[in-house]
């Protein structure tokens, strides 16, 4: 399945490295992090075809993704300088964004997608909302009616119950 | 900025640690945080080493749900799902739709605002994707797959469960089908079903009809009209984000259009409204459907508002 999975990952890739590059681009403001974030988006998909046997719509997916990550690395930048020399965040300071390729394990992954099927319905949303869309608590706020503090309020109980969940059966 | 809860208590046990280690990061998270804040995160980091850990471990299960949501090997590989399990979590729509434009309201409930769509991945392999302001509630049991249309328009990719119908009820319609393909919208006045791929039955208090790949039948005023072979496709073409109008009444088209566009379009002149067009509409730029309109067809547009767009012949 991987070979044959391949070759449909490399042409979504080339079909929408344009959109991707610009997206990552206007977060990172850095054409060599966006470059970086580019090539970590496809290893991602390339190195791991499983992932996407599902995916319907595989170009839309690459987007997100990429996304994604450049949200996470600009917050991560943010972060840096204060989390330095303090132990146990190394790695938030790293800036290579393959560090993170590792971060959790399959089996984990499904823990936490049971997880955060879990959470309380609003959490959950707002969970998703930031996560996977990569929407602002402002905006998040705006599309479920609900001021941008009772989003971060919502985020708060997401995280911990997700960690609480994950915590319990190690 | 959000209140990260700042009066200096020595957290009491390991749930009170990790607790503010979650306000902490999701005080972070957003881009409304500012350099203050971490300064301050840096104090509370420094405090108690076990607050950097408890910190990194959300850190880590942050950076893992990137990869969410999770697709676990599925019985059938062939299938193309998007999810496994009981919940349904969209990943479709980035690159066609600009928004992933979904709310779920509550369990089972899904809805669209105008100009929106959304792909929505069901527990047993089916998928729905919903159309412009569309709203559906989903109710799975051991012996039946309910699907309830509320408003707007819906296509139904089903996964074949012989032991379990997939019935969609839109009023007084059901559509029952095994494995198929096929939409179900309520307009103004009707409800119509129309069938890209096998077949689906179709029942009313009345009468019962078959519909067949390719077909379409509307319900109105209690009655079925009789299946009649379409260009389905064209019909269908919503989810690509096409709007595909081929000898349509003017009239028709721009009402199709009115449920992709918040304000009010109306047909000056009654020889246009009910003069055929033939036009393709993008309608994932909503702003630039009149644009389209006023460039491909040989009419004037007059907004007065974004609320009111009057619609002359040139």
């Amino acid at each position: 399945m991987d070979s044959a999975e391949h070759p449909e990952i490399l042409q979504t890739y080339m079909g929408v490295r344009a959109r991707l590059a610009r997206v990552i681009y206007v977060r990172v403001r850095c054409s060599a992090t966006t470059a970086d974030l580019m090539q970590d988006t496809f290893l991602r998909f390339w190195e791991k075809p499983g992932r996407l046997r599902d995916v319907v719509d595989l170009a839309g997916y690459f987007m997100v993704t990429g996304r994604n990550l450049a949200l996470d690395h600009e917050r991560r930048r943010k972060i840096a300088p204060f989390v330095d020399g303090i132990e146990g965040l190394e790695s938030i300071s790293d800036p290579t964004p393959t560090a993170e390729m590792s971060a959790i394990d399959r089996q984990e992954l499904r823990r936490l997608q049971v997880a955060l099927e879990q959470l309380p319905p609003r959490a959950q949303q707002v969970f998703m909302l930031s996560r996977l869309d990569g929407l602002t608590y402002a905006e998040i706020g705006e599309r479920l009616g609900i001021s941008p503090k009772t989003v971060f309020g919502h985020m708060v109980v997401a995280l911990d119950r997700l960690r609480q969940e994950m915590k319990t059966d190690i | 900025m959000q209140n990260v809860s700042q009066n200096e208590t020595c957290p009491t046990g390991e749930a009170d640690l990790f607790r503010r280690a979650a306000e902490w990061f999701a005080l972070l998270l957003d881009e409304s945080a500012t350099a203050n804040d971490r300064a301050e995160f840096r104090l509370w980091l420094e405090s108690n080493p076990a607050n950097a850990k408890a910190y990194a471990e959300l850190e880590r299960l942050w950076l893992g749900s990137s990869a969410l949501p999770e697709v676990a090997g599925s019985p059938s590989p062939t299938r193309r799902r998007v999810i496994k399990a009981g919940g349904a979590l969209l990943i479709a729509g980035a690159a066609g739709f600009g928004t992933l434009a979904y709310l779920r309201t509550s369990a089972g409930d899904y809805r669209t605002a105008v100009g929106e769509t959304a792909r929505i991945a069901l527990s047993d392999g089916s998928t729905v994707e919903l159309s412009t302001a569309s709203a559906i509630s989903v109710n799975f049991s051991e012996t039946r797959r309910l699907i309830q249309l509320h408003e707007g328009e819906a296509f139904f990719t089903v996964a074949a469960d012989t032991s379990r119908p997939f019935v969609v009820s839109a009023s007084k319609l059901d559509t029952t089908a095994l494995g198929t393909q096929f939409s179900v919208g309520i307009r103004d006045d009707a409800i119509s079903v129309a069938v890209a791929e096998h077949s689906v039955r179709v029942s009313s208090p009345f009468e019962v009809q078959d519909v067949f790949e390719g077909q379409t039948v509307l319900f109105a005023n209690n009655r079925l009209s009789r299946p009649a072979e379409t260009d389905v496709g064209s019909q269908l073409s919503w989810r690509d984000g096409k709007l595909v109008f081929i000898s349509t009444p003017f009239e028709d088209a721009v009402a199709a259009l009115a449920k992709w566009r918040r304000g009010k379009m109306i047909v000056m002149d009654k020889a246009l409204a009910r003069r055929p067009v033939s036009i393709i509409v993008d309608v994932r730029r909503a702003g630039k459907i009149l644009e389209t309109l006023e460039n491909g067809l040989p009419i004037r547009v007059d907004s007065y508002s974004p609320w009111l767009t009057l619609i002359y012949p040139r």
